[in-house]
């Protein structure tokens, strides 16, 4: 019993190459996966949703997943990016402002705007070592709100959806 | 031809069921218990974060696709902690035939419900395969609170080849795993070429690019390493022979440890260098089944 128990796993685990023949969309499943990471085609750019933090002095830098929701940085990536794609970045902004003000980190003290921002940035200039800047190329931004509370908030410099190319 | 079949099956069986003593799965068996504990001790708090994901990120995977809907939050939270009080009988091998499958059961589930709120994540795959293996052998014969009931030792003396059968299947599903991932990349748009490194390197770029954007600390090394195509060409090639060769780990224990070695440095490499954590990996918890292979049976 134990060895034919132990014998139909084998088939279980192989089973899933046949999803290879359904592409690189193919939907991965758990535990008998067919393990597509790294294989997908790079391409020169990469976008991704996430917060922008603003200083009342107008600079900006990334602020931490922690303020998106839980389940770890890929989870979180994901989800945003569903929910944000579905309108609501503006919702996602003003929540994560509520968040920053209510948590009060050391680190994100100086923060008084949050914007809800997706990015398409250049691999290469960032692998060569330039700065975020240099290897921006595209900024849409999906909401923005300031942080309750601190004072010098910001103007929005430009309405949810517009984007910029740098 | 029925001799000839007879001697090949004997063959076989001297080199993948061994005769060995209750030991070899009983040290498996506390290793990949002990493991579960803690993996799942540590993250308990995320887990059940990830339970009060809203449900429009829900989408269900393996056992989990019988759900239309997520369970209540509660639900969820017990049955992980069920798996913990599991994942002690396991270890301590109370009552293996009844606990050791219903823990695997459990873990499943649980790690599927995990995944079905985003992403696959390869990281449980391996602790889940095991403890399936282990959950079907008698890997609570030495070592146990079922042993010192049974025969009033932790160290009955006894031999079988089921003893020494449950490390090759622990190593065959590990192996497979790896198969599958280096098809994965052959069977991928870049095919061959996935061994120039080019796709790698871009892997490792929009790892840390996606980490630095949502707020992790930015990882120097990619920035060191970036401009040096040819070490990637290198970590690429190697990683695609280590996965294509993982299925002679089965078959010889010098290449069970030449594989264990060279997976486990990679793991750390991968680790060190894109800051991906196989967790079940980097533990060596993983690789431990081929230490731990028996000799062959002599005739």
């Amino acid at each position: 019993m134990a060895a034919a128990l132990a014998g139909a796993l084998l088939p279980a685990v192989a089973l899933p190459a046949r999803r290879f023949a359904d592409g690189p969309d193919a939907r991965d499943s758990f535990p008998f996966s067919h393990y597509p990471m790294f294989s997908a085609r790079r391409r020169a750019h990469y976008r991704v949703t996430h917060l922008l933090g603003v200083y009342a002095d107008g600079t900006t830098r990334p602020l931490h997943h922690r303020y998106l929701g839980t389940g770890g940085l890929n989870a979180v990536r994901r989800q945003v990016h569903r929910r944000v794609r579905n309108g609501d970045g503006q919702v996602i902004a003003e929540h994560a402002a509520a968040l920053l003000a209510s948590r009060d980190r050391a680190e994100d003290r100086g923060i008084v705007e949050v914007r809800v921002v997706r990015g398409r940035y250049h691999l290469d200039a960032y692998l060569r070592g330039e700065d975020r800047e240099g290897f921006t190329r595209r900024l849409d931004l999906r909401g923005t709100a300031p942080v309750p509370g601190r004072t010098g908030a910001l103007g929005t410099t430009a309405a949810a959806g517009e984007g910029s190319d740098r | 031809m029925s001799t000839l079949l007879h001697r090949v099956a004997d063959a076989a069986r001297r080199r993948l069921a061994p005769t060995a003593p209750p030991t070899v799965p009983a040290v498996l068996r506390i290793a990949v218990g002990g493991y579960h504990l803690w993996h799942v001790g540590r993250r308990r708090r995320l887990y059940r974060g990830v339970h009060r994901t809203a449900k429009e990120s829900f989408a269900p995977v393996g056992p989990v696709r019988v759900l239309r809907r997520p369970l209540p939050p509660v639900v969820a939270d017990a049955l992980l902690d069920a798996s913990l009080v599991t994942g002690a009988l396991v270890t301590a091998g109370v009552g293996h035939r009844v606990t050791g499958p219903l823990h695997s059961a459990l873990q499943t589930w649980n790690f599927s419900y995990r995944n079905s709120w985003s992403m696959v994540f390869h990281h449980e795959n391996g602790l889940v395969l095991h403890t399936m293996v282990l959950a079907a052998a008698p890997a609570a014969d030495a070592l146990s609170v079922d042993a010192l009931r049974r025969d009033g030792t932790l160290l009955p003396q006894r031999r079988s080849w089921m003893y020494g059968s449950t490390p090759t299947m622990m190593n065959a599903v590990t192996a497979l795993t790896y198969l599958l991932a280096g098809i994965a990349k052959l069977a991928g748009p870049d095919g061959k070429g996935w061994a120039s490194g080019e796709s790698l390197r871009g892997h490792m770029a929009v790892d840390a690019l996606r980490k630095e954007m949502l707020g992790e600390r930015a990882n120097q090394l990619v920035q060191v390493l970036g401009p040096r195509t040819g070490l990637f060409t290198v970590m690429a090639a190697g990683s695609l022979l280590l996965e294509l060769g993982a299925p002679l780990v089965v078959l010889d224990r010098r290449a069970a440890r030449l594989f264990a070695a060279g997976a486990f440095s990679m793991h750390w490499g991968i680790k060190v260098i894109m800051r991906i954590t196989f967790p079940y990996n980097l533990s060596g918890v993983l690789y431990l089944p081929m230490l731990l292979m028996p000799l062959p049976e002599r005739r």
